[in-house]
């Protein structure tokens, strides 16, 4: 929680020193379609419906711009009855299985095309992914909380027909690196689309 | 046009946060699980006798406390103790054991025995089968050789079946019983008698099915 407050008050001061340099800031509000992959498919194969992200870009120079970026998605898989064997023991039931990941990234981003409506875009996240994992079985629970390293490559487009605001749709992809010896995957992809908002 | 967007925002917001909640179980059943363990030194092969008490022991936390075996526990009612010896007897014949009374020297003994609490316990005393146990062995309490049974706690109002498979052989005054197989069949006591009868033999079932070591030499 308190990475999370300090990536924010870093949001908020750049905000505050960068319109004083004219900067031009893009607040984006997305709903995010997540889709596991790796590890993380083979606890939950299930797409995520439930998610969205908020960045914020400021453009230092007409075709790059830096932020930060926070996110959320909830997956949730409900695994038919199966009998799950850890050396000499073995369970029977259905498991229910629940994911809730939140990525923040640091991010610079590069503008195609510098005078246009429409605004390609490609870019860079280097930050960390909280998960919060459950898996329910029974009466019983067994729950997991986790902070990993995380890099998050993106492209996308804007489209701003008005001064102060726009469309945006982006596809991300979550590199979240695990523990070693731990087949606890977290990586996913995301599909946005959503609005911006122009400073 | 800001109310508008605001509008559009207002509703990837509530699309993101549907399903924030997402399903869980709908029926009782679907909370019932089955765990088994068992020593992988033990050959399960090399013995063949059984033998099964005519009642099932049911556990209360603390109401109990004849240690010299003079006195009985409470049992469960016959209607859910008939049905559970009975599928334990199905099973074990279908796997080739054979039964004999307790006092004809048997391999193996099996204790079934059913908790309800809000607290899972999977030990409980020992002289809770003190009076019935061929022996006298059980003083020494139970053991379990080469591997651990797991301890929750839950707030639910829960059953346990506790099936125990001891080594009568092998039990001995100093060491106490070793039980080279368990069973902890848990599950929500809801239902019609018919429907919690159907998850019951249905869940022992499932606790032979997933222990394919039980089953005797001259049927594998």
């Amino acid at each position: 929680m308190k990475n999370i407050l300090k990536i924010i008050s870093l949001i908020a001061m750049s905000q505050f020193f960068f319109t004083d340099l004219h900067a031009q800031g893009y607040t984006s509000i997305q709903y995010h379609l997540g889709i596991p992959v790796g590890d993380f498919k083979d606890y939950i194969e299930n797409s995520s419906y439930s998610g969205m992200a908020i960045d914020y870009n400021f453009k230092v120079s007409p075709s790059f711009a830096i932020g930060a970026g926070i996110g959320w998605n909830a997956f949730y898989e409900r695994k038919p009855y199966a009998t799950y064997e850890d050396g000499t023991a073995s369970l029977s039931g259905i498991q229910y299985r629940y994911s809730n990941v939140m990525p923040v990234h640091l991010t610079g981003q590069y503008f195609f095309l510098k005078e246009s409506n429409w605004q390609p875009y490609a870019s860079f996240g280097v930050g960390t992914l909280f998960s919060n994992r459950t898996t329910d079985m029974g009466l019983y629970r067994w729950n997991e909380d986790a902070w990993r390293f995380s890099l998050k490559p993106e492209a996308g487009v804007t489209y701003s027909p008005w001064h102060f605001a726009g469309l945006k749709a982006s596809v991300k992809y979550n590199q979240v690196f695990k523990k070693p010896d731990t087949d606890e995957g977290h990586s996913f992809w995301t599909v946005g689309l959503g609005v911006v908002f122009i400073k | 046009m800001k109310i508008k967007l605001m509008s559009l925002v207002a509703m990837f917001a509530f699309i993101a946060m549907q399903g924030c909640y997402p399903d869980g179980p709908d029926y009782v059943d679907e909370l019932d699980i089955v765990y088994t363990n068992y020593d992988a030194s033990f050959d399960f092969g090399s013995v063949n006798t059984y033998s099964l008490p005519d009642e099932v022991v049911e556990v209360n936390s603390s109401d109990f406390s004849s240690r010299n075996g003079s006195d009985t526990p409470e049992f469960v009612d016959e209607e859910y103790s008939t049905l559970i010896l009975d599928v334990i007897r199905e099973n074990m014949t279908n796997l080739g054991w054979t039964e004999v009374d307790k006092e004809d020297s048997p391999d193996m003994i099996i204790l079934p025995s059913v908790s309800k609490t809000t607290y899972l316990y999977y030990y409980y005393d020992w002289y809770y089968w003190n009076w019935w146990y061929p022996g006298g062995y059980v003083g020494r309490g139970w053991y379990y050789p080469g591997y651990y049974l797991p301890a929750y706690r839950s707030g639910f109002r829960s059953g346990i079946l506790f099936i125990q498979m001891t080594d009568a052989k092998n039990s001995s005054v100093d060491n106490g019983v070793p039980v080279p197989w368990s069973v902890v069949i848990n599950g929500l006591l809801q239902g019609s008698p018919s429907y919690f009868s159907s998850r019951l033999h249905k869940a022992i079932d499932q606790a032979f099915e997933q222990s394919p070591y039980l089953q005797q030499e001259i049927y594998r």
